[in-house]
């Protein structure tokens, strides 16, 4: 069931119901971050040398970890490379959703 | 332009003659209302607004006094391509008919005549677009307009109103 707000357009009063959460690969397509929030995210979970070293190895993802101001977790060589590079789908989406909940 | 008489109600109590100079004063006001001239009441308008996330449904109620809606907003696509469409219910009954108005992200401004089922949208993002169409079944009688989409966050502001005059 989706979310819903209703409107009273006599009043202007509003009434939100809650929905089922968005299917994982729709989440996945509005997750993004800054290549600061990934970094220091990372720093903090102890996995920024182990995800540095799985960029070092690709060079599409070198450019990209170097040059890329935004990180998207649905596109791109850096989420590619860390997929080729072993980590699973769910510490990848950890990843982001610790980033992005960082203050840019 | 007709100017407005203000009148005094005094004026128009039982027993007072009905003169020629108030029927004037009446006629004229009505087309001095119209026309917003000086001293006229203000004709009173209607805004309402709402927002949807992640492809919630955004519903207007309440419209059973109104003929038309006007509305702007935009969505955002944040979870992948996506189209904006609206449903209409009869006397509060079910939603239905999903009519896609928009296929872009970014801003947009839409118009639905609840009489003939006429409606138009304007909008701007990749492209600057726009469609029209008819929405079969609808008549005066819509109580509620549902505007969704697949994934995207949404926002609209809108004035119900009087629609298109026949």
């Amino acid at each position: 069931m989706k979310s819903q707000t209703i409107v009273d357009v006599r009043t202007g009063a509003r009434t939100y119901t809650e929905g089922d959460p968005l299917p994982m690969e729709v989440r996945r397509k509005r997750m993004s971050c800054t290549a600061y929030q990934m970094r220091l995210a990372l720093h903090r979970m102890g996995q920024l040398a182990a995800v540095q070293n799985v960029i070092d190895a690709d060079a599409e993802a070198s450019i990209a970890w170097e040059y890329a101001t935004v990180i998207k977790r649905a596109s791109g060589p850096i989420v590619a490379a860390l997929a080729d590079g072993g980590f699973p789908d769910a510490d990848i989406d950890d990843m982001f959703a610790q980033a992005m909940g960082i203050e840019e | 332009m007709a100017s407005w008489t203000d009148i005094d109600t005094n004026r128009l109590l039982p027993g007072e003659p009905w003169t020629s100079g108030k029927a004037l004063a009446l006629e004229e006001n009505i087309r001095a209302l119209a026309e917003q001239s000086s001293g006229a009441p203000r004709i009173a308008d209607n805004v309402v607004s709402g927002e949807a996330s992640g492809g919630g449904n955004l519903i207007f109620s309440g419209l059973q006094e109104y003929s038309g809606f006007l509305a702007w907003g935009g969505y955002d696509e944040s979870g992948g391509a996506d189209n904006m469409v609206v449903a209409y219910a009869l006397n509060g009954g079910a939603l239905s008919s999903n009519t896609t108005i928009i296929n872009q992200a970014g801003s947009f401004v839409f118009f639905l005549d609840f009489t003939t089922g006429a409606w138009q949208a304007i909008s701007t993002g990749s492209n600057l677009d726009i469609n029209t169409g008819t929405i079969a079944g609808i008549d005066e009688t819509v109580t509620d307009l549902r505007f969704s989409s697949t994934s995207s966050d949404l926002v609209i502001m809108a004035t119900p109103q009087g629609g298109l005059s026949a």
